[in-house]
């Protein structure tokens, strides 16, 4: 029987604004350009140094051969930087009004109406909106864009940044370091809880656009944060690239949760190297969500270094036409006593193909340490495919590690009893699905739960398979 | 002493096929010519997580002349039994009441003499792609064909032996077994070697069709010598309602890059397999099991436990892949391994690859530590700590072990994890 699209396939943020760039750079990547984009910003030496040497590694570094396809991925075809205005706004009446209108589409200054901690957006290459709360500034947080905090908080910024993820880590950790522009820093000084999210948002406006963005945030220790980011591009018939790198580190007792919903559009390539450090009893959580893009690739991970640290990951993977979720998760236990947790939801409709890539490490030291996976796939129709690929290294007799998965259907023993009850088909199966990925929507903030209500429309008409 | 020879060029290697398989039949010798073509061209197996480079394979001379074995007395395993020794056979023993059925066993080298036989030959290996299949396919020596008729009631029992002593530098073989439609097949492979100080490299592919509605129990313990470096493929083919079982208990050699591949290849196709690893020493093992459902309404269970102890380290990959089409399918996998050692390593891969939306498959893994508790328990009921740790192991292993059906070599895989717990 025909139906209408479970999940709606219908990109909802692919408008365009036209070019609104003030500066934007020719496509491909040389040296020059990497130059260029440290002179603009009027850089340390330091920081042209470590792009160069970031180039040179990934100019040397081969392409991943696992994972998803890569192939229509043209380095040369890129732009590595568009300015979109002269200056960061201060407050909304400052952003030039092209942009605006995008943010406006997009609920972004209806986000920071509804009381949000701080909100950061970025346009393009650069951060063109920021503004945190005063209560949160009083309190000593620090939460600006990457290349304000270079500027203004360069020792912080240099003792940290790099040191997380070095460029070596991978190809695109290698051209993410090179060419990074914007992101956001935060830095919450010890004892200090944010209660609310901050939040941050990035648009990709440009074809071809190739957005960098580096955040690197730090929690010092007994602190508490929740950082909150979303992302959105327009539909272009050739691709973008998103390379971010997003460090953290969780210093002794501290928590700091990460929450994305990324929406990319189904051109944009997301190739994303997220990592976290968790100290002495400290708990890294990662939220992520992935429901847009052409090809995602990213394996947020934590590296538990202290003894007692915790490290969580929650992901969902939302694959339609054409779309591939290569993602999953890394826990690297490295000390006594520490513990992970992975739960990864994945849902394949309409071709797409969604993969868990997981990784548990156990050192030799991580005694007394555990890890529990979970991940669960639902197949919606017959051309998706599904791909569960868990690693589990034990290097020691004094762990424990359990990993469990599924790949199923909805069950029609489940869809007959809802029907039975009086329930139709579109709703019973609307039912079951948000039963599926409630585990993940009830751990999201609240502005974020109702945009995953609307990214997950149920449009379903008769009964599937 | 066995003569060492030294290859160094395709065509050397070429020269020494045509003087030791030349009398085979054309088509098998060309096989063996182009396998050989390629052994030079080829690497040695590219593992993820076994590295063979400082294995110093090419150094063991595995172009060395067989050697003729003494003859040993038959075993008290089967009725049906064959035994090869030293790449030699020593003797193969059927009831003629199932010859006249038309049962047979026999060495392969014989075997391939009729053309139905060379035509099976290779179907289910498929193409070279590294150095020890080209390796196995210019060289194999010895080795079974087995072949059941169609509609034989009564389970069939049979066993095979592989015996090397320690003068033997290389074992080269392959296995085809074919089981007619409804018959019933319990086979029992053993592979044993003395110890020896040089290294030995071992080198097994097996082939197993199972025609509609035949079921087949493929039972292997492998107990080489602490010198061989072993790699094992074997890979069965399972018609419609037909059931393949895999029974394996790796336990010997030094590296053990071994694997089982099941092809559920028409509807209602079944395979179950336990396997049971226990590592020791320095060991290495690399171990593959893999369920392709290739049509609709198969079934495939996976459990493999294994305990390692000392400085061993063990890789385990699982596989369980639904093609499009398989509707209806079941896949299922479990692994759980109980570490005894600080030093030991486990690595669990555990994957599915799901591309038809009617199926259920699941896989789970684990790794865990002696329970303290359990060992306080026993210790404090006057136990040595020796012992319990040998209760646990045993507590740990007895639902897989207790699932082999075939008494025999149930005992023997718990004669072997007795052994290993004392080595």
């Amino acid at each position: 029987m025909a139906s209408k699209p479970l999940i709606s396939d219908e990109y909802q943020y692919g408008f365009n604004d036209g070019d609104v760039g003030v500066l934007k750079f020719a496509r491909g990547l040389r040296r020059e350009t990497v130059e260029e984009i440290s002179r603009i910003k009027q850089e340390p030496q330091w920081m042209l140094d470590f792009r160069l040497h970031a180039l040179d590694v990934f100019f040397k570094k081969p392409m991943p051969q696992w994972g998803g396809k890569l192939d229509t991925l043209n380095f040369d075809d890129i732009v590595y930087y568009v300015r979109p205005s002269e200056n960061q706004g201060k407050t909304w009446e400052d952003v030039p009004q092209a942009i605006k209108d995008t943010f406006e589409r997009l609920g972004i200054p209806e986000a920071e109406r509804k009381f949000l901690a701080g909100v950061s957006a970025q346009y393009e290459s650069e951060v063109v909106y920021h503004s945190i709360r005063d209560d949160l500034k009083d309190k000593g947080i620090i939460f600006t864009d990457t290349d304000s905090a270079l500027r203004e908080y360069p020792e912080i910024f240099r003792e940290y940044f790099g040191t997380v993820i070095p460029p070596e880590d991978n190809k695109f950790a290698a051209l993410n370091s090179a060419v990074w522009s914007g992101g956001s820093f935060v830095y919450i000084p010890k004892g200090v809880h944010s209660d609310i999210p901050l939040q941050a948002y990035f648009r990709i406006n440009s074809e071809n656009m190739g957005q960098f963005e580096r955040t690197l945030i730090i929690a010092e220790e007994d602190s508490f944060g929740h950082y909150v980011e979303g992302c959105t591009a327009p539909i272009y018939s050739s691709e973008s690239l998103h390379s971010a790198v997003v460090e953290i580190l969780v210093k002794d007792r501290a928590r700091m949760r990460y929450t994305t919903v990324q929406n990319w559009a189904p051109n944009v390539y997301n190739l994303v190297t997220k990592r976290a450090v968790a100290h002495s009893d400290a708990t890294m959580e990662w939220v992520d969500g992935n429901i847009g893009s052409k090809l995602t690739m990213k394996y947020p991970s934590v590296y538990l270094v202290g003894e007692g640290a915790k490290g969580m990951v929650l992901s969902i993977a939302v694959a339609g036409k054409g779309q591939h979720q290569d993602t999953g998760a890394k826990m690297i236990h490295v000390a006594p006593n520490t513990t992970s947790t992975i739960v990864s939801k994945s849902i394949s409709q309409h071709g797409g193909k969604t993969t868990y890539r997981g990784l548990v490490h156990f050192a030799p030291e991580a005694r007394q340490s555990k890890a529990n996976v979970k991940c669960d796939t639902l197949l919606m129709d017959d051309d998706s495919t599904s791909d569960t690929i868990p690693y589990s290294e034990v290097s020691n007799a004094n762990v424990e590690m359990e990993h469990e998965a599924t790949v199923t259907k909805v069950s029609e023993e489940a869809l007959f009893y809802l029907t039975s009850r009086g329930l139709s088909d579109e709703e019973a199966t609307r039912m079951i699905i948000l039963g599926f990925i409630e585990p993940f929507t009830r751990e999201l903030p609240m502005e974020f739960a109702v945009e995953m209500n609307r990214l997950i429309k149920f449009e379903m008409e008769g009964a599937i398979g | 002493m066995s003569q060492t020879v030294t290859i160094d060029s395709s065509n050397h290697l070429k020269s020494l096929v045509l003087e030791r398989f030349g009398h085979e039949p054309d088509d098998l010798v060309q096989q063996r010519l182009s396998a050989a073509e390629q052994y030079f061209t080829l690497d040695w197996p590219r593992l993820e997580r076994t590295p063979l480079k400082k294995r110093r394979l090419d150094d063991i001379p595995i172009f060395s002349a067989p050697l003729q074995p003494k003859p040993v007395a038959p075993s008290d395993h089967a009725l049906i039994e064959i035994r090869l020794d030293n790449n030699y056979l020593t003797h193969c023993i059927v009831p003629d009441a199932l010859k006249q059925k038309g049962l047979i066993l026999e060495p392969l080298q014989q075997a391939i003499e009729r053309s139905a036989v060379r035509k099976l030959l290779g179907t289910l290996t498929g193409k070279i792609t590294d150095r020890i299949g080209a390796l196995n396919q210019a060289l194999w020596h010895n080795g079974v064909f087995l072949s059941v008729p169609a509609n034989l009631n009564e389970p069939i029992e049979v066993s095979i032996g592989h015996h090397a002593t320690d003068e033997v530098r290389a074992l080269i073989m392959r296995n085809l077994i074919v089981v007619g439609p409804h018959s019933r097949l319990v086979v029992t492979e053993r592979l044993i070697t003395e110890a020896s100080a040089n290294k030995m490299l071992l080198s097994e592919a097996t082939e197993i069709i199972v025609q509609d509605g035949g079921q087949v129990e493929f039972g292997a313990i492998q107990q080489c010598a602490s010198h061989v470096e072993g790699f094992i493929r074997r890979i069965g083919q399972i018609h419609q309602d037909a059931v393949l079982d895999w029974n394996i208990g790796e336990f010997g050699s030094s590296l053990a890059v071994s694997g089982h591949e099941s092809h559920l290849a028409q509807p209602g196709a079944t395979t179950r397999s336990t396997t049971v690893f226990f590592g020791s020493s320095q060991q290495h093992q690399d171990y593959t099991a893999k369920s392709l459902h290739q049509a609709p309404h198969t079934t495939s269970n996976m459990i493999a436990r294994g305990v390692m102890k000392d400085r061993a380290r063990s890789i385990f990959t699982g596989l369980t892949q639904i093609d499009q089409g398989a509707r209806g399918s079941d896949g299922r996998q479990k692994e759980e391994t109980l570490m005894l050692s600080d030093e030991s390593r486990a690595d669990a891969i555990p994957s599915l690859v799901i591309d038809e939306r009617d199926v259920y498959a699941a896989h789970a893994a684990s790794a865990g530590p002696v329970d303290r508790g359990a060992i306080f328990y026993l210790t404090s009921r006057g136990l040595s700590e020796e012992d319990a740790i040998r209760l646990i192991v045993h507590g740990f292993l007895a639902p897989v072990i207790d699932r082999i059906p075939h008494i025999g070599l149930r005992d023997e895989v718990w004669a072997a994890v007795e052994r290993k717990i004392r080595e």
